[in-house]
């Protein structure tokens, strides 16, 4: 196997306990980001050039709202731990996908079910919206996802089956 | 006047040099650094801990139009792409956000100097610009 890149942008902060959306606000954003947490509030990325800025922003952010924080550009020295976290992204990004792929067998059953145009023009809708969410996951893939080639399928098949819809429709 | 910024720009330093050059200083230089200090006698931005930096969640880009009371829709608009293409977790800020980071990304690997980042980068950004002045392209 290739060897895996090991630079990593490190993030251990700490937050004023209260109120507690503060907390909240910065977890979400980290989760927005497709940040890997190793403990409660120790969090990281590849060390990307976007991705450290980004980390940089989230430092100032959490200073900003009287928080602590340290940022690491970071080697794993651990005899295989690149690979590790590699495909802890990977797992995470897979999780997010399977989350996609539950939805779209939902649509498709829909799909199946549709007896009127406004079924069809709802199952259009979602099936838009699945699309946009497989975008931002796979943007968040930093390591790639083993089920990307599946949601590609799903996302396909719909389509066409869709497309027969209208087309018996007519 | 000088104004100073970080090494190898991206979207949000150059939209930002653009906006300086563009409707605050059209004489502005502007100098590069390493790391995070600001060089002297020169204004620095999107650097950390600065005046023209990232506050409250907003990029450099729209800090620096909200402290110089720009109100130009479309310089709004701008501001909120740029945003968008800055900040990962707000990458769905605008359409057009995604694409402008994918741009500014490969300006940046065609450009020998970040002088050169800049200067191309005033095309895209007039061309932006443009785009959103021109009646019925200015989303609500």
């Amino acid at each position: 196997m290739a060897d895996l890149p090991n630079d990593w942008t490190l993030l251990v902060y700490k937050i004023p306990a209260h109120p507690t959306r503060l907390r909240l606000q910065i977890w979400r954003k980290l989760q927005r980001m497709g940040a890997l947490y190793l403990q409660n509030a120790v969090c990281l990325l590849p060390a990307r050039p976007d991705l450290v800025e980004n980390m940089h922003y989230m430092a100032a952010a959490i200073e900003e709202m009287g928080g602590t924080c340290h940022l690491f550009a970071a080697s794993a020295l651990l005899p295989g731990e690149a690979q590790r976290l590699a495909q802890e992204f990977r797992a995470l990004a897979d999780s997010n996908l399977e989350e996609i792929i539950g939805r779209l067998e939902k649509i498709g059953a829909e799909l199946e079910a549709a007896a009127s145009p406004a079924a069809l023009e709802r199952a259009e809708e979602e099936l838009k919206r699945e699309r946009i969410a497989y975008l931002r996951a796979r943007r968040l893939a930093y390591f790639g996802s083993t089920r990307e080639a599946e949601v590609d399928a799903r996302l396909e098949a719909l389509k066409r089956a869709l497309d027969e819809h209208y087309r018996t429709e007519k | 006047m000088r104004y100073c910024t970080r090494k190898n720009v991206h979207v949000d330093r150059c939209a930002s040099a653009w906006l300086i050059k563009r409707f605050i200083d059209p004489q502005a230089e502007f100098v590069f650094v390493e790391g995070q200090t600001p060089a002297p006698d020169a204004i620095p931005f999107d650097m950390h801990g600065v005046v023209w930096g990232h506050h409250e969640g907003q990029c450099t880009f729209e800090v620096i139009a909200a402290l110089h009371q720009i109100t130009d829709p479309a310089i709004q608009q701008i501001g909120r792409i740029i945003h968008g293409a800055d900040i990962t977790a707000d990458a769905d800020e605008t359409l057009e956000s995604p694409g402008m980071d994918l741009l500014f990304r490969g300006l940046r690997l065609i450009s020998e100097s970040d002088a050169q980042t800049l200067e191309r980068g005033y095309v895209v950004m007039d061309a932006l610009y443009a785009a959103l002045k021109d009646a019925g392209t200015l989303s609500k």
